[in-house]
């Protein structure tokens, strides 16, 4: 960047900047109108007047979900099934991908043809509920693990990232006299963590975003994810008359859309807390893991 | 990905469902004998119901909609245990795909609730819910009581009852609302009639009375951009001899008729045309939703709106931008010989089925039954009187905060119908000051003129599932064109023309055949 940039470049440069500025800002600035509607006060808010900054600051909205049991208890299993069905994902793609990736593997070519068959078609929704429900995992947090669990986008990625690493170092790794279960943790992985960052986001992202299965294999409130529970908090936004349960001074003051606000803010709050930190790992996994297919 | 998986996947799951359900139903109807039991005087009439007070002793699991509350602990849950002896186990989450895939796998529901009709009919069909008629004759004499022939019909399939209704108070709770300060300051009366409404309009525009600035003067605001809205602005729409919109069927002599067959349809869109023409409609209209017009009318730059008395929040906001403003309902408008209608609440809310491998279907029917005995009604509805709720001259208020245990009752009804439970509503309806004066207004002003649409009692029809949709989004397009553009309304007979070609022929035809059965 310190080299002197002729013309052209700059105009190249002011340009790459206006565009990713605006960008940016189309980004940004509906969730800034979201954090200031959900700041600001109810009849500011009913009456549209609410744009980027708060104004009537209050919390109540905020007050009011976190006094809310139904919003910890669904923010709770969301965690739990972010994190368990992450940990197991990624254990379960390098576990297949490892194998998968040595040139050696008998038959290697029709196993990944296999999975990769699984990526294209699938039961269905039918089969699948019913397997569930024989397997007796209806209502339990593994119905909506199970299912997405495995990912064979994911185990791809993994793959060819294996793929990619130089041979000569397991070839080291077995003269020392290694074996290869510990080849694969000692060696491999502490090499993989940029592409093991990143499919760590892609599943923690899927699971916590996890609507669909979760709304058909679950029926007991107690198992019940923050997406489930973020559209019940918008119907009862929409229903007046079995509105939000608020003592009658604090319901005064805050719109439902202040609500659905402060709702949807507490919980895109982790995976946006999350991203910065794998970030780095994760532009590098998604190169890495592509281009050497 | 996973969102978009759910749409293309919902038609399969239906169709592959129901064949499931079919070769479920076959092999567990003998189950449905076996929990039925045999009823041995039924006509004779004779009751074998438990008298009221003695308490029935059942679990029964039930599923109903996905709400924001823990039923397992919800004070409705123990008062129906501690009253009626139903201990109800309760699950949520009813989507039709998935009621579909948990009735055709045998699952252990007693009762699911669900509001979709067509499913209904196919379940019952594919004997994928028990037959209730029988129960109902031995264990249901206050079900018996509270619905007519027709309102069971509507839950029934070939004559035979699968499910328990539950009907929606019947009130006013949409209309026209109007700036009665500005009325005032320009010395006018209430507009009584379409004609008089655009007068007063007319004067809004030109004397901008509320002092907003004449350009900012918005006469007239309503949601022409609600999805599917097809000007429907029931009040108005009405004094033109149509339902709540053009499109809508109407009874005429005998027979049903849509709202385009009349001459009203074109004078009707043709007033709006003329609003938009003169400025006097909110120039947003054709794209406003019901929130955006509410943003307006809490700003204070609208005269006349459509509105619904759950807008509390939009006269908080009025009142803090001119604590002069004064909103008030128009009683609806008066045709040409000065008759008043306007469109209400009541109808099919939802209904119970019991699953066919339930076992306890007898039970279900008798803790319905208990429920809309007069006995335990109004205390599981409102709670105990000067606790929880209070009448007033015949009038129900909610008392804060004790009445907000009632506030997810309604997640545990298992039937219920509009005449006993309308005036109770009300303790709902007058949660805060603003709200009460909202509901008291329009029901005292259009109460008297409530009808239920016609064909809100008929069957859905095959071609409302075939043409359905895709005629509303047809005509939602036209419709909006018509009251925006001069050239558009000059082809309103084609629009007919098209409309009965893409299925509103077919609609009409259907439900004249369903309405004659019904004399």
């Amino acid at each position: 960047m310190i080299h002197r940039l002729t013309k052209g470049d700059r105009v190249f440069v002011a340009v790459c900047y206006t565009v990713l500025i605006v960008t940016g800002l189309l980004v940004a600035l509906p969730v800034l109108n979201l954090i200031s509607v959900s700041l600001s006060g109810g009849n500011l808010v009913y009456a549209g007047a609410i744009k980027l900054w708060p104004e009537q600051l209050q919390f109540d909205a905020y007050r009011y979900v976190i006094q809310s049991k139904t919003f910890f208890s669904a923010f709770r299993v969301s965690v739990i099934m972010t994190l368990l069905g992450s940990v197991l994902g990624l254990l379960l793609a390098v576990m297949a991908a490892y194998p998968l990736s040595k040139p050696g593997l008998p038959a290697r070519k029709w196993i990944v043809l296999a999975f990769v068959f699984t990526m294209m078609f699938s039961g269905g929704i039918v089969p699948q509920y019913l397997l569930i429900n024989k397997l007796h995992l209806l209502n339990t947090i593994w119905a909506v693990i199970f299912p997405s669990v495995t990912s064979v986008f994911n185990l791809l990625i993994v793959k060819n990232f294996f793929e990619a690493l130089p041979g000569e170092i397991e070839e080291a790794a077995k003269i020392d006299g290694a074996s290869q279960l510990k080849i694969l943790f000692t060696i491999m992985l502490p090499l993989s963590k940029p592409v093991l960052a990143t499919i760590f986001l892609f599943f923690a992202v899927g699971f916590w975003n996890d609507y669909f299965n979760a709304r058909m294999y679950i029926t007991d409130q107690h198992l019940m994810p923050l997406q489930v529970y973020l559209r019940t908090v918008i119907f009862e936004a929409q229903d007046p008359t079995g509105n939000f349960k608020l003592d009658q001074n604090s319901l005064r003051n805050v719109a439902p859309q202040s609500i659905i606000n402060a709702t949807v803010f507490l919980s895109m709050l982790p995976m946006a807390v999350l991203y910065p930190f794998l970030q780095k790992h994760f532009l590098r996994g998604m190169v890495i893991g592509s281009v050497k297919g | 990905m996973r969102m978009g998986k759910k749409g293309i996947v919902g038609s399969l799951v239906l169709a592959a469902s129901l064949t499931l359900a079919g070769c479920g139903g076959q092999s567990t109807d003998n189950a449905a004998s076996t929990a039925t039991p045999s009823a041995p005087s039924t006509a004779s009439g004779v009751s074998s119901a438990p008298a009221s007070g003695s308490k029935l002793n059942t679990q029964l699991k039930f599923l109903s909609y996905q709400d924001n509350f823990d039923p397992e602990t919800d004070y409705e849950r123990q008062a129906i245990k501690d009253m009626l002896g139903v201990d109800i186990v309760p699950t949520m989450g009813n989507d039709d795909d998935k009621v579909n895939l948990i009735l055709s796998s045998g699952q252990d529901y007693d009762m699911i609730s669900m509001n979709n009709r067509n499913l209904l009919a196919m379940y019952a069909k594919n004997k994928a819910i028990q037959p209730l008629t029988t129960l109902i004759d031995q264990y249901g004499p206050n079900l018996k009581n509270a619905f007519t022939q027709e309102e069971w019909d509507m839950v029934s399939v070939d004559g035979e009852i699968y499910a328990l209704p539950t009907f929606n108070y019947e009130a006013v709770t949409d209309g026209l609302i109007i700036r009665k300060d500005w009325l005032d300051k320009l010395g006018l009366p209430m507009p009584t009639t379409p004609d008089e409404l655009y007068q007063t309009l007319k004067a809004f525009k030109e004397q901008d009375p509320g002092g907003v600035g004449k350009d900012n003067v918005i006469p007239f605001a309503y949601h022409a951009g609600e999805d599917g809205n097809l000007l429907e602005i029931s009040g108005l729409a009405e004094a033109f001899g149509l339902g709540r919109g053009p499109t809508d069927f109407i009874e005429q002599g005998g027979k049903i008729v849509s709202g385009l067959d009349t001459p009203g349809a074109k004078e009707y869109i043709a007033y709006l045309n003329k609003l938009n023409k003169e400025d006097l409609l909110d120039p947003d209209a054709a794209a406003s939703k019901h929130d955006k017009v509410m943003e307006k009318v809490g700003a204070g730059y609208v005269g006349a709106a459509t509105m619904s008395c759950w807008d509390s929040g939009a006269v908080r906001a009025l009142k803090e931008s001119d604590p002069n403003a004064e909103l008030a309902f128009l009683p609806p408008m008066k045709d040409p010989n000065g008759n008043q209608k306007i469109s209400g609440t009541g109808g099919l809310y939802s209904f119970v089925i019991v699953p066919q491998a339930s076992k306890k279907a007898a039970d279900v029917v008798q803790y319905a039954n208990a429920f809309l005995d007069p006995a335990n009604y109004t205390k599981l509805i409102l709670g105990d009187e000067n606790v929880t709720y209070k009448v007033e001259d015949g009038k129900y208020y909610p008392i804060f905060p004790a009445f907000d245990k009632l506030n997810k009752g309604r997640w545990f009804y298992p039937v219920n119908e509009s005449k006993m439970y309308t005036p109770l509503f009300g303790a709902r309806a007058r949660k805060e000051p603003e709200m009460a004066a909202l509901w008291d207004d329009i029901n005292a002003k259009a109460d008297s003129y409530v009808y239920t649409p016609v064909v809100n009692q008929a069957p859905v029809v095959q071609a409302e599932q075939d043409f359905g949709q895709q005629l509303r989004t047809f005509s939602h397009e036209q419709l909006i064109k018509m009251m925006l553009d001069d050239s558009s309304l000059a082809k309103f007979d084609d629009f007919v023309k098209q409309w009965k070609e893409k299925g509103g022929q077919a609609l009409a035809d259907q439900y004249n055949e369903w309405y004659q059965t019904t004399k």
